[in-house]
């Protein structure tokens, strides 16, 4: 029987980060010795779809039945992160091995086979690595939602006792309530991990979206290193982005279509005057546009942390554009409050509310893009000077 | 008259489940009430009907109000204003 714990883990976490899954990435990137405001930003964007009215960053926000992604689906917001699509984990198949050596690699797996998840999760630990697994909250005692609701969450791993079958995990994802560090038993964890994870919401109906076992590994090449052309292309990337000169997942992207999901609630508010929001209308306000407002504003403030933190020459340059991230992402925050103000009143007025405090996100983030562009074009032409320079000597 | 305290307490019984505030203590933290960012907003929706005013849209995040204490001076800030 054998026990063995990984220690000086981080309990870590900020109120910037993406989700329970990224917070979890961050803590281990950490304890990793990497900065996760570096390698966990991601672009400066907004998506939107008339046809789904889902809206999103760099991917769209929307209920799924599987854990099962892409690599398409994975890889389109980090600069510094490499996700391998989802795979079934096959132990003769090339693991712990880097693809690409500029980028932090995050590899997902699943498996049936708990026996085998397990034996996995055991060897990582023996290697001093922290896992991160994904389980339902509905199992998980030291959580608000246990015995209420399902959920799909993100944990780390960080020891195992064989001989009290149990677990040392850390679980530090405030925003969704979670402040739990300590042990539980490995039947409480096996449960979770093949839970068939029952979810329902109005835009969707009901839906499953089993865990099985899935487990993500995070690996970086010893000569992986961060420098200021990277901090250039995430600056630079976003401005293409929010200019809407790249498109995301098959889809435009940018300040277009924040204006086009502006007018776009502007003529629901026409088609909600002379009857009351359905339950799905309701839900799309009090709840998903909420969380989704919420998430994007969260994404201003990751990258307002990622342009303080990054010692740029152009830190005087930047001044300006820091205070406009800090009132965007304010603004961001009174849309999603609204949003659920008006699912709880029900009160159609505050959609005017909501497209006043969008125009103003547009003017605001289109001056942020304007002033990135300039100053990644100044670098631009300073680096080629330099290099003509250069030759000429 | 409106009793304003009497109406925040009424509002939190309202929302928060397991939660039995019987006396208005204005260093109580909302969070230890159960109150997050989504049951504060509906305490405001709450308020705003039992007491008759609006809050500003910039009062609606939680993030500046931490107790009983800040929540009365909000709601004393707003009536003010509504009969300025």
């Amino acid at each position: 029987m054998k026990q063995y714990e990984v220690k000086n883990v981080p309990r870590y976490f900020e109120p910037h980060v993406n989700d329970c899954f990224a917070n979890a990435y961050a803590t281990v990137l950490s304890y990793m010795g990497n900065n996760p405001n570096f390698i966990l930003t991601d672009y400066l964007n907004f998506m939107y779809d008339e046809q789904t009215e889902h809206i999103g960053i760099n991917f769209f926000f929307r209920a799924t039945p599987t854990v099962e992604f892409s690599e398409e689906e994975l890889n389109s917001s980090l600069e510094l992160a490499y996700l391998p699509a989802t795979s079934m984990f096959n132990k003769t198949s090339p693991i712990d091995e880097v693809t690409d050596k500029d980028k932090v690699q995050i590899n997902m797996y699943i498996h049936e086979d708990q026996d085998i998840a397990f034996t996995r999760l055991k060897e990582r630990i023996d290697e001093n690595k922290p896992v991160i697994v994904a389980v339902d909250l509905f199992y998980m005692h030291f959580h608000r939602a246990y015995q209420r609701e399902h959920g799909l969450h993100a944990i780390i791993v960080t020891g195992y006792d064989e001989e009290k079958r149990t677990l040392k995990i850390i679980d530090k994802y405030k925003l969704s309530s979670s402040d739990f560090d300590g042990e539980i038993s490995m039947d409480e964890m096996s449960q979770s991990r093949l839970s068939e994870c029952p979810l329902n919401n109005p835009m969707v109906g009901e839906y499953k979206r089993e865990i099985r076992n899935l487990w993500m590994e995070i690996d970086i090449d010893p000569d992986f290193k961060m420098n200021v052309e990277r901090i250039y292309s995430i600056i630079l990337e976003s401005c293409k982005r929010m200019k809407g000169q790249r498109e995301v997942l098959g889809h435009e992207c940018g300040l277009n279509r924040m204006e086009a999901f502006r007018k776009d609630l502007l003529l629901k508010k026409e088609s909600f005057m002379d009857r009351k929001l359905d339950e799905r209308e309701t839900y799309l306000f009090k709840t998903y546009y909420n969380s989704a407002f919420k998430s994007i504003s969260r994404s201003r403030m990751r990258f307002k942390v990622f342009l303080e933190e990054s010692n740029l020459a152009e830190k005087e340059d930047l001044g300006e554009v820091l205070e406009q991230l800090e009132n965007a992402l304010k603004r961001w925050d009174i849309c999603a409050n609204l949003s659920l103000k008006l699912g709880i009143k029900k009160s159609i007025k505050l959609v005017d509310d909501i497209v006043r405090q969008l125009s103003s996100i547009i003017d605001i983030e289109g001056e942020i893009i304007n002033k990135l562009t300039d100053i990644s074009l100044t670098r631009d032409l300073v680096t080629v000077s330099k290099n003509i320079k250069d030759q000429e000597m | 008259m409106i009793n304003v305290k009497q109406e925040i307490i009424n509002s939190i019984k309202e929302i928060t489940v397991g939660h039995d505030i019987q006396e208005f203590i204005e260093e109580v933290l909302l969070s230890d009430l159960g109150i997050d960012s989504i049951k504060y907003v509906e305490l405001l929706v709450s308020i705003e009907e039992k007491c008759d005013v609006e809050f500003d849209e910039s009062d609606l995040g939680a993030d500046a109000l931490k107790s009983l204490g800040d929540l009365i001076n909000l709601v004393n800030k707003t009536l003010e204003q509504k009969v300025s």
